[in-house]
């Protein structure tokens, strides 16, 4: 659905990608993740033909993005990192417009505001809204033509955990309905739950790409934590390796003896990783 | 295309209402009108007809699309549109024709106001209806350059000042008269004064006529051109 090759984009001295190639497959659901100013907008708006790119390739649905948005814009939804929708109108007066422009039937409004749980609110001016009920509706209208692709930058950014989480699951929804989503991201434990795979960006070029429980398993440090109780009843953390005779000997000992607490593995967070491949923090 | 154009004019119509920057653009000249009538109307029908769509073709025809278009970028609603199927073209001729149909209704309430015969209306809308069209693509470009709404004023204060100031003060000097002829509004301000007041027109209705569409093809070019400049920075 989408192929990028050694895609470059500069704003005058500065570079914004410097040369960043990956695939995004049908009905996969595609994270970049990175730190502001890593290039994950600059990414998304050439691959919406937004912007022109200072060099490589990419294509959409098989096209051009600059040079065939036309063709792409149908199959195509979008939903920015800040609300865009014109304020003075009420939601359904918003998504009325685009149902116009994309020749979408009028009941898809209510279908897709039920869905987003804005139902009860479509009569209401959007300054009236909240953050929350804003970017669902930026949802609701991005996905009115039913998109094959959607693209979403940063679509959580500045919400509540409980807005977030609904957001999740409406996306979760739509991919399990079979559309392709490209997601940007600083919020590791968002990609984490929803993409398929994720690609690390950090100035400019991909540092590290795959599926997070690879990725995690491919920089994990391969120990074990065990919570025990001692005989004074206090606890303490014991770090072993995850295989070995030794390990399984104690870790048999100290469930025998009724010691153990909780056992888990040391897997890195996506963070982590990140801090890892390119010494810099997602923030 | 049809269907696009018009639901952009829908749009802006619903929005228009509601946004009363865009309000007073329109209601000034036509309290204007009033007032003139009121308290000035041994000036003339005419006089302050010509003074009234001057002012409003300058205020509506050249202010409200360039502060459409600056609001549509400010607000980033210009990029989901452009992402839309709806062409460029397609969202200029909307916010345009909104302006055209809003204008002209106004222009007929002044004409309404100032009892101007029924005969007349046909030929003063078509000037003035050529005359906001050509100015509109000047307000339009106003709104590309401008970096945000609130500085739309100062960028196309030089365009609005010109457009509105110069024809109503061409009888003052040679000079003035002369520079007032690039302006459409020039032209609408003689033509008014031809037709409700019976003066001699300096060139006629035909070549009035001809004189604004040749500007309403220059602007549409000069708007053209202006778009393909800024298109990257439009996003």
């Amino acid at each position: 659905m989408i192929r990028v090759v050694d895609l470059k984009k500069s704003y005058k001295e500065k570079w914004a990608l410097r040369g960043v190639s990956f695939e995004v497959g049908e009905g996969e659901f595609f994270g970049f993740l990175g730190p502001n100013g890593a290039g994950k907008t600059t990414a998304i708006k050439i691959l919406t033909g937004q912007l022109l790119p200072t060099g490589g390739e990419a294509e959409v649905m098989g096209w051009t993005p600059w040079s065939s948005i036309q063709r792409i814009k149908p199959f195509v939804g979008f939903v920015p990192d800040q609300a865009n929708l014109y304020e003075r109108l009420t939601i359904q007066q918003n998504l009325e417009f685009f149902c116009r422009l994309y020749d979408v039937e009028f009941r898809r409004i209510d279908e897709m505001l039920e869905r987003v749980g804005l139902l009860k609110e479509k009569k209401t001016p959007v300054k009236a809204l909240s953050r929350g009920m804003k970017q669902r509706a930026l949802i609701a209208r991005a996905v009115l033509h039913r998109p094959r692709i959607l693209f979403l930058d940063e679509p959580t950014s500045g919400l509540d955990p409980v807005s977030a989480d609904r957001i999740h699951r409406l996306l979760e929804e739509l991919n399990g309905e079979g559309m392709t989503i490209f997601l940007t991201s600083h919020n590791m434990q968002e990609v984490d739950r929803l993409c398929h795979r994720v690609a690390f960006l950090n100035q400019g070029t991909i540092a590290a790409m795959g599926e997070p429980a690879a990725l995690k398993l491919e920089h994990a440090s391969h120990e074990v934590s065990v919570l025990l109780e001692g005989e004074d009843g206090k606890l303490e953390e014991r770090v072993l390796p995850l295989s070995g005779d030794e390990s399984a000997e104690l870790i048999g000992q100290w469930v025998r003896a009724g010691r153990v607490r909780s056992i888990h593995s040391n897997e890195p967070t996506l963070a982590d990783i990140f801090i890892k491949v390119t010494g810099k923090e997602l923030i | 295309m049809i269907r696009r154009i018009v639901a952009i004019l829908r749009k802006e119509a619903q929005d228009i209402v509601t946004n009363f920057n865009v309000s007073i653009m329109y209601a000034l000249p036509l309290g204007i009108v009033v007032l003139f009538q009121r308290m000035m109307g041994a000036l003339g029908k005419a006089e302050i007809a010509s003074f009234g769509v001057v002012f409003l073709t300058g205020m509506a025809g050249l202010y409200v699309p360039s502060m459409l278009i600056a609001e549509e970028r400010e607000k980033r609603t210009l990029e989901v549109l452009m992402l839309s199927p709806a062409t460029a073209v397609e969202i200029f001729v909307g916010k345009g024709l909104l302006t055209v149909i809003s204008t002209a209704v106004t222009a007929l309430l002044i004409y309404w106001v100032l009892g101007v015969p029924a005969a007349l209306i046909p030929r003063l809308l078509l000037v003035f209806i050529l005359a906001v069209s050509a100015c509109i693509p000047l307000g339009l470009i106003v709104g590309l350059l401008a970096p945000n709404l609130l500085s739309t004023g100062l960028v196309g204060m030089p365009l609005y000042i010109g457009f509105t100031l110069l024809p109503l003060l061409s009888p003052v000097s040679e000079v003035i008269y002369k520079l007032s002829r690039i302006a459409p509004t020039a032209h609408l301000r003689d033509a008014t004064l031809a037709l409700i007041g019976g003066e001699p027109a300096a060139y006629g209705l035909f070549a009035t006529v001809f004189y604004l569409l040749v500007t309403f093809g220059v602007a549409c070019a000069l708007l053209a051109w202006a778009y393909r400049k800024r298109s990257g920075a439009l996003v």
